[in-house]
């Protein structure tokens, strides 16, 4: 009896937490969204020197800029990840919501069904490595 | 001017796509998700589709199976530019209609040869 009392006292800890993490997630996709977005701004202006300077004939030749839009895109593979790791965190949170109201660990099929079905990894890629093009 | 539709839900996915193919001299017109896409899709025939799979709403291969659909988009090029790299999804894609299947993140350069090689 002391036993269940102890894990419905750690569930209890522990929801607030994950909600906690859940949280920060959020908001550090926004800075990340931010800074992307300023770097963007950053590109526009420097393709305005460009075209300035080429008198409107400006194509993306230079290859510093052209890896450094390659790079930028960090950006939305971390925010997938962030989507992913937050979503992970909704599904535990409700899982455990439910086993400290009820006592019991199963919950609702919807849940069970999104656990089950969702994606192992969110994104394949480890870098920032232009990925592979494929024609049909 | 030719015009590119780039559907993704990244917005500065978008920004880097619009940049990058309106500095190779197209014109681009953005939407945020499958549905948004399909609606401009309709309004104004263009060129070439390029879009993400993974959006709220409607994901790309619904977009590519929902513009086959549509005489105006029967041969029209569509190509799927994701982080998705598998082949099973790359088969999806390929079964809906896809032209082309290119992992995330893009380089313009390669981008925009791409482009080039099968727009109409």
């Amino acid at each position: 009896m002391e036993h269940a009392h102890s894990v419905t006292q750690a569930i209890a800890v522990i929801g607030p937490q994950l909600r906690i993490a859940q949280s920060e997630i959020g908001r550090m996709k926004g800075i990340i969204d931010t800074a992307a977005t300023e770097l963007l701004s950053s590109f526009g202006e420097i393709q305005g020197v460009f075209r300035a300077v080429d008198n409107g004939q400006f194509v993306i030749a230079d290859a510093a800029l052209s890896r450094a839009m390659t790079a930028l895109q960090f950006q939305d593979m971390v925010g997938q990840l962030m989507t992913g790791l937050s979503e992970r965190i909704g599904m535990a949170t409700h899982v455990l919501d439910h086993a400290s109201r009820t006592g019991e660990a199963s919950t609702t099929s919807e849940v069970t069904e999104q656990i089950h079905t969702f994606p192992r990894q969110v994104v394949l890629q480890h870098d920032v490595a232009s990925g592979d093009i494929e024609l049909f | 001017m030719l015009s590119i539709l780039a559907v993704d839900d990244s917005p500065s996915i978008r920004q880097m796509v619009s940049f990058t193919l309106k500095s190779a001299g197209y014109s681009v017109i953005e939407a945020a998700d499958g549905t948004e896409g399909l609606a401009k899709a309709k309004e104004k025939a263009v060129n070439l589709v390029l879009t993400d799979q993974n959006m709220p709403l409607m994901d790309g291969i619904t977009l590519v199976k929902n513009l086959r659909g549509l005489p105006m988009y029967a041969t029209t090029p569509i190509l799927i530019l994701t982080t998705e790299s598998s082949d099973d999804m790359k088969a999806k894609g390929r079964a809906a209609g896809a032209t082309g299947w290119l992992v995330k993140p893009f380089d313009p350069v390669r981008l925009v040869e791409i482009v080039k090689k099968v727009i109409r």
